[in-house]
């Protein structure tokens, strides 16, 4: 718990806190608290770079993983499903970061200054769902840590069921099923709020 | 959530009876009301979760559902039924676009009555939006048409954003409402005079619409007779203010959705003013896509197309005619487009060639003084087609299209001329030509020989370094290192001279070409080895001159560094042969470039022949 915290604050600038994730119920595919950092600022100099060399309208978020995973394959991330666990939890931060600032922009913060590059990194979901989304996911990941880690790789990283399953090492059809429960879940969580 | 529960869910989730459901809940769940509660309630939620969920919808369903969970700045706008928006009573939601969105809503003084509110969204500056219409109010109250929807009213939400209030109408914009109606073509033609004698209305009271385009002129059915309604007047003009850059530019996009209907002098930046004739263009795009099904500028094509370009086709490109355009429409395309015009696009293609084409094509001349001079004048041309009456619009002239095509092609055109211009030119001083082609010839031999002097020269300088010699360094022995390819030449006429059985004594045959010249490759390595399956040949060449004591064929040679100064290098090159009798011969190399190394055979350097010796890297 203590290397959490000390990565928190270690330079770590997301806009809001995050809450722990849940208990450790999926060793070895949780994300892994010390490579957020990391991953997050690689993701977003990615999409920088992306952005200027390309000039892309938007850029696909779970593209940014997947091609994240090809450039750093191996290098400090060690297995796929640890980085994609990472990173679909990085990508999840950077998304939700960037939907709060366009909220705030939206909001008549004009002068303040906003991240041109990052806010073209297009969202699975909707602004207001994503943050909708976001917060029930941790309410989520308390009652079935297994159906949030699904989501949050469906979602953030862009896998497919199959590959899911084989990091989970289940078969695709359990994690199509528990995605068909989580979806009503979620919307049952994000309506209680 | 256990395992359990998800299973019975997913279960009972594919029993689409609704008895057989409860049934199977009912004997699952026996006794446990707890899960059965738990088990409803996420098959209740399940629909609403997946559209929730679904990205295919474009979010629109999932802004239903959670219509109250949303904040109030949400995608959705934030009006909501039943909301007051100052005098008005929002009832429902009645078109959503790129603009804002249209509500009918109801009010109740000073008369009761049901209007439609349009909705700016964000993004514009609010005061000044309704000072504009403001100032457009008194002319607007001046309309008095039967196909015009009077604007009523105009002002802002409380939440900041500019919203018009105008007389309610159902329909549906033209383009459609012809499609769905199949109406033919005299049927489409007199509904356009109708909507062109109602924009003519609105030209006389000095108003100007700016934004003619199908979505803005609906039709209802009055009886079994089609009624068109031309709504929005005054609001483009509220919205737009003066076109005259960019950030305008990206917000009338916002607005409007499609500079399809643009006229010319509306995305320019010339400085025009927009006048009625720029409504005349908006019709003429309105009356070819009633024609051809679509309009002339593909409006997704313009909008990817970026600004420049965007300006650039509708200010220069001339669309074909509708006809053409009809004729060459692609076998996929024609499906759809006898969906929308209820005939064969080819058939109608014929009908329209002629006199309809040169209607069109004058309401959208891209110079508005020889566009129609009213909406009338277009009206009444419509009308004399349909009465069989030659009509005013005429094919363009021969000139004129000259004219044109040279606007079009000046720079073709430009290079053409100067090319005529210089072939005339060429021919006269031909003459003159061939005279300068003999001095230049006599420049080349000119040159050429003074090249001969300078490479003696070198040769000279070569010699004249001779003397001084350095140790040698291991830099220079790797710089030689690698394959080379070894030129050398004889001064031919010294050997005759020097050597009197020259011809015959096959020192001659050792030579490739008419020349006393004479290539091989060779690889120096890094101990000093020499190999190369010509090497020999080299060595032999220097043997002829002073013969080894046993003329056997030399296999190999060792080269080895022995001084160095400058770029010059003393080399000793042995070889060796079959009977191991070794001969040394010393070389001065000169490093000309790192490709090129000039060898001097420093024994010979006063004798009488020289060859000149070049080493090129190979690579």
């Amino acid at each position: 718990m203590e290397d959490r915290n000390v990565v928190k604050g270690d330079g770590f600038n997301v806009e809001s806190g995050f809450e722990d994730s849940g208990p450790d119920s999926q060793p070895g595919v949780d994300a892994d608290q010390e490579l957020l950092p990391a991953l997050y600022q690689e993701l977003r100099q990615m999409a920088v770079a992306k952005m200027a060399r390309e000039r892309p309208q938007t850029l696909q978020a779970t593209a940014l993983v997947h091609e994240a995973w090809m450039k750093l394959d191996g290098q400090r991330f060690g297995n796929r499903a640890h980085f994609f666990a990472a990173a679909s939890e990085a990508m999840r931060r950077i998304l939700v970061d960037q939907a709060r600032r366009r909220k705030r922009l939206k909001r008549g913060g004009e002068f303040e200054r906003s991240d041109y590059v990052e806010s073209r990194i297009s969202s699975p979901l909707k602004d207001d769902r994503l943050l909708l989304v976001h917060e029930a996911l941790d309410e989520l990941e308390r009652q079935d840590a297994r159906k949030a880690q699904i989501v949050k790789l469906r979602y953030f990283a862009g896998l497919e069921n199959a590959e899911i399953g084989a990091m989970l090492g289940v078969n695709e059809k359990t994690v199509r099923r528990h995605w068909e429960v989580a979806k009503v879940m979620l919307f049952q969580l994000i309506r209680k709020s | 959530m256990s395992d359990k529960t998800d299973e019975l869910f997913l279960q009972a989730r594919e029993i689409t009876d609704p008895q057989e459901r409860a049934d199977f809940l009912a004997q699952t769940c026996q006794d446990d009301p707890d899960l059965l509660a738990r088990l409803e309630q996420l098959l209740k939620d399940e629909a609403q979760a997946r559209l929730f969920f679904d990205e295919t919808d474009d979010g629109e369903a999932g802004k239903t559902v959670l219509a109250d969970t949303l904040p109030d700045d949400s995608a959705a706008g934030g009006e909501r039924e039943g909301q007051w928006i100052g005098r008005y009573r929002l009832l429902q939601c009645i078109g959503e676009g790129g603009f804002g969105s249209v509500w009918m809503a109801e009010q109740n003084e000073p008369v009761l009555r049901r209007v439609a509110v349009k909705i700016i969204k964000q993004g514009m500056d609010t005061r000044e939006v309704v000072a504009r219409f403001e100032a457009e109010r008194q002319a607007l109250s001046m309309m008095d048409h039967p196909n015009i929807a009077k604007v009523l009213d105009a002002g802002a939400t409380n939440t900041g954003r500019p919203y018009f209030v105008m007389e309610l109408v159902k329909g549906k914009p033209v383009n459609r409402f012809c499609e769905e109606w199949k109406l033919d073509m005299e049927q489409r033609l007199l509904l356009f005079g109708e909507i062109c004698a109602a924009i003519n209305h609105a030209h006389q009271k000095g108003i100007i619409h700016r934004d003619i385009k199908p979505s803005n002129v609906l039709v209802t059915l009055h009886g079994d007779r089609p009624v068109p309604m031309v709504i929005d007047f005054g609001i483009a003009k509220a919205t737009m203010g003066k076109l005259t850059n960019r950030t305008l530019f990206t917000r009338y996009d916002q607005f409007i959705g499609t500079p399809a209907y643009m006229s010319p002098e509306q995305v320019g930046m010339s400085g025009l003013d927009v006048d009625t004739r720029s409504d005349i263009y908006s019709l003429g795009v309105m009356l070819y896509e009633l024609l051809a099904g679509s309009p002339p500028f593909d409006p997704k094509t313009l909008l990817s197309a970026g600004w420049e370009e965007m300006i650039r086709i509708i200010r220069e490109v001339d669309p074909p005619s509708p006809s053409s355009r009809l004729s060459t429409t692609a076998d996929d395309e024609s499906e759809k487009i006898v969906a929308r015009l209820g005939a064969n696009p080819k058939k109608l293609g014929r009908l329209i060639q002629g006199e309809l084409d040169w209607i069109v094509m004058k309401a959208l001349e891209k110079d508005r003084s020889r566009r129609y001079e009213s909406a009338n004048a277009l009206a009444d041309d419509i009308h004399r087609y349909l009465a069989s009456e030659p009509v005013m619009a005429a094919p363009p002239s021969v000139s004129y299209q000259f004219q044109k095509f040279f606007r079009r092609h000046r720079l073709t055109l430009g290079v053409a001329v100067m090319i005529a211009v210089t072939l005339a030119v060429a021919t006269a001083v031909s003459t003159r030509a061939a005279i300068r082609a003999t001095r230049a010839e006599r420049e080349v031999t000119r040159l050429l020989d003074e090249a001969k002097v300078r490479e003696v020269e070198l040769t000279n300088a070569v010699a004249l370094l001779k003397e001084s010699t350095e140790e040698l360094s291991s830099h220079m022995r790797r710089l030689l290192v690698g394959r080379w390819e070894i030129h050398l030449k004889f001064d031919e006429e010294s050997l005759k001279k020097n050597l009197k059985n020259y011809e015959s004594s096959g020192f001659k045959s050792l030579f490739t070409g008419p020349t006393a010249e004479v290539s091989s490759q060779v690889e120096l390595k890094e101990d000093g080895a020499a190999t190369g399956e010509t090497f020999p040949s080299l060595v032999q060449i220097t043997r002829f001159l002073t013969p080894l004591p046993d003329k056997e064929q030399i296999r190999e040679g060792r080269w080895d560094l022995v001084k160095q100064q400058g770029k010059r290098t003393t080399v000793n090159i042995s070889s060796r042969n079959q009977n191991g009798f070794r001969s040394v011969d010393e070389f001065t190399l000169t490093v000309i470039d790192s490709g090129t190394l000039l060898m001097e055979n420093t024994a010979w350097a006063d004798g009488p022949i020289k060859p000149i010796i070049t080493f090129r890297r190979m690579r």
